[in-house]
C-alpha cells in the first residue's frame, strides 16, 4: 500500500472519520444517558446523537448579517478536519500511518485547533453572547492548557522522544501516574463539563460560542465535538495505559478506559455546580500549576 | 457527599419521567378527547354556540352532508358542549387526547360527517331525526318517521285534524301548507 493510501485510510476510516464518528455518537449518547439516569430521568434513545446530526444536516443554515460567510462556514470544517487528523496520528492498534518523528508536537497543535475554531466562530458570528462565550473559552484554555500540555510533554521528556509510538511504549512508572492525574485534572475543562462548563453556560450566555450557528454548520461542529470526545479519551489511554500484546484486546481496553473516564467526568459534572471564570482560572493555576510542577519534578527524579 | 448519594440513588431507582406509551391512568371523570356520534346529531349548532374558544364548527355540503368539525388545539376541555347537547351526540373519553400520547398522525382535528337524507314526501334533503328520540316523540314506526321536519310537522297536525274533524271536504287543505 502506498504512503498516500495509508494516510487516506487513517483519516477516512480507522481511526479516522468513519469509525470515530459513530464511536463519538455512542460516547455522546453514553454521557447524555448517564447524566439523565443520575438525575432520575429516562435519557435519550441510543440513536439520538445520530438523529440530531442528520436533522441538523437537513435544516436551513442562517448566516448572521455582517458575519464573514467564508470564515463562518470554514470554522466547523477546520475543526472537524483537525480532530480527525489528530485522531489519525494517535497510534491506536491497527492505525496504518507509520509513526512520524515529532508527531506529538503536531498532535498538540491539532488538539488546539477545535478550541481556536470555536473561539473564532464566536467572534465571527458577531453575536454578543457568542463573543462572551468565546472570550470565556479563550481565557479558560489559558488555564487548563498548563496541566494538559505539561502532562503530555512530561511523558515525552520521560521517554526522551516526541514520537507517539515511543510514548505508547513507555514503561509504567510513577511518572505515568502523576502525569495521568495531571492530564485528568485538565480533562473536564477541556470537555467543557461541570464545574468548568463556563464557556457553554446556557443560563448565562444563552448557549456557547456557537450560539449563531445552525443547520449543517452546527452539525459539523457537534460532530467534531463528538470525535473530540473519542480523541481525548483514547489519547489518555494511549499515553498512560501500557498496551497489551494483542492489538484487538488493546483496543477493547482503550475503549473501556475511554468509557470509564467519561463516566467519571459525567459523575463529577452531575454532582457539581458551575464555577465562575475567576474560580476556575485560579483552580487551574494553583492546583493545576502544582500538579504540573510535581509532574515535571517527577521526570527529573525518575 | 449529599449530591453523590442523591445521584447514585437516582441511578438505582427507575426513572421518574414517563415514556409516551406509559401514561398514568386517567380518573373516570377526566374530560379528555371528545367523541361524536353522527347518528344522534341533529346539527342544531348548540355545541358550536356554547363553545367559547370556537373549537367546534359546522360545515355544510349542500344537499349531501353536514360536517361536525372539532379542533383539539383550541379546546379548553370545559365540557359545555357535552352538557348542552340535547341529543347526547357528543361524549368524551377518559383518555388523554391522541395528540398528547401519540406521535403518529395528526390527531388534532376530528371530523364527523352527518349524511343528509331525502324526504320521501317532499324530496328535500334533511338531517334524519335520531331513531332513539323518535321513539320518545311517539312518531316511531309511522310513515312520517323519515320525513323532513316540515313534513313531520304537517303530518302531526294532519293527524290531529283528522282525529277531530271528519274529512268531509268542507275543510279543504290550507293554502301554503306543505304538499
Amino acid at each position: 500500500m502506498s504512503e498516500l493510501w495509508r494516510y487516506l485510510l487513517a483519516i477516512a476510516v480507522w481511526p479516522g472519520l468513519l469509525v470515530a464518528a459513530p464511536l463519538g455518537w455512542v460516547e455522546v449518547w453514553f454521557v447524555r444517558k448517564l447524566v439523565a439516569r443520575l438525575q432520575g430521568r429516562r435519557g435519550p434513545p441510543f440513536f439520538q446523537p445520530f438523529f440530531d446530526f442528520m436533522k441538523l444536516l437537513g435544516k436551513e443554515m442562517v448566516i448572521p448579517v455582517g458575519a464573514s460567510r467564508a470564515a463562518f462556514l470554514a470554522m466547523p470544517l477546520i475543526s472537524l478536519a483537525s480532530v480527525t487528523a489528530a485522531l489519525a496520528i494517535v497510534p491506536l492498534p491497527g492505525n496504518p500511518i507509520p509513526s512520524l518523528p515529532g508527531d506529538v508536537i503536531l498532535l498538540l497543535y491539532l488538539l488546539e485547533m477545535p478550541v481556536l475554531c470555536e473561539v473564532l466562530a464566536g467572534y465571527v458570528s458577531g453575536s454578543i453572547y457568542g463573543q462572551v462565550a468565546a472570550m470565556r473559552e479563550a481565557i479558560l484554555s489559558l488555564a487548563y492548557n498548563l496541566p494538559f500540555l505539561v502532562a503530555i510533554i512530561a511523558m515525552a521528556q520521560h521517554v526522551g522522544s516526541f514520537q507517539m509510538r515511543a510514548l505508547q511504549g513507555a514503561a509504567f512508572s510513577p511518572i505515568t501516574v502523576i502525569a495521568g492525574i495531571t492530564f485528568l485534572l485538565a480533562l473536564p475543562a477541556r470537555l467543557k463539563t461541570n464545574p468548568f462548563s463556563i464557556a457553554n453556560a446556557e443560563h448565562e450566555v444563552v448557549g456557547d460560542a456557537l450560539v449563531e450557528y445552525s443547520g449543517p454548520a452546527l452539525g459539523f461542529f457537534k460532530l467534531s465535538h463528538a470525535i473530540e470526545l473519542v480523541l481525548l479519551t483514547q489519547l489518555f489511554a494511549v499515553i498512560f495505559v501500557p498496551p497489551t500484546a494483542w492489538a484487538l484486546l488493546t483496543n477493547v481496553v482503550y475503549l473501556a478506559i475511554g468509557f470509564a473516564l467519561l463516566a467519571g467526568i459525567t459523575l463529577l459534572a452531575t454532582t457539581t455546580g458551575r464555577l465562575r471564570l475567576t474560580q476556575a482560572f485560579r483552580f487551574y493555576w494553583v492546583w493545576g500549576g502544582l500538579a504540573s510542577a510535581a509532574t515535571l519534578a517527577a521526570t527529573l527524579v525518575w | 457527599m449529599g449530591m453523590l448519594t442523591t445521584v447514585l440513588r437516582n441511578m438505582l431507582h427507575p426513572a421518574r419521567t414517563r415514556a409516551p406509551a406509559d401514561m398514568p391512568v386517567a380518573p373516570a371523570t377526566f374530560r379528555g378527547a371528545l367523541t361524536h356520534d353522527a347518528s344522534l346529531c341533529t346539527a342544531c349548532g348548540t355545541c358550536a354556540f356554547v363553545c367559547a374558544p370556537k373549537a367546534i364548527t359546522f360545515e355544510e355540503d349542500p344537499g349531501k352532508s353536514v360536517s361536525w368539525l372539532f379542533y383539539l388545539g383550541r379546546c379548553s376541555f370545559c365540557g359545555l358542549c357535552l352538557q348542552n347537547c340535547p341529543t347526547q351526540a357528543i361524549g368524551n373519553t377518559a383518555m388523554v387526547p391522541a395528540t398528547m400520547n401519540s406521535t403518529t398522525g395528526d390527531g388534532l382535528r376530528l371530523e364527523s360527517v352527518i349524511a343528509l337524507k331525502r324526504c320521501p314526501r317532499c324530496g328535500r334533503a334533511h338531517i334524519p331525526f335520531p331513531q332513539s328520540l323518535m321513539a320518545d316523540s311517539g312518531s316511531a314506526a309511522r310513515p312520517e318517521e323519515s320525513y323532513c321536519p316540515d313534513c313531520r310537522q304537517w303530518a302531526t297536525s294532519d293527524r290531529l285534524r283528522r282525529a277531530f274533524l271528519a274529512d268531509d271536504g268542507v275543510h279543504p287543505r290550507r293554502e301554503g301548507a306543505p304538499p
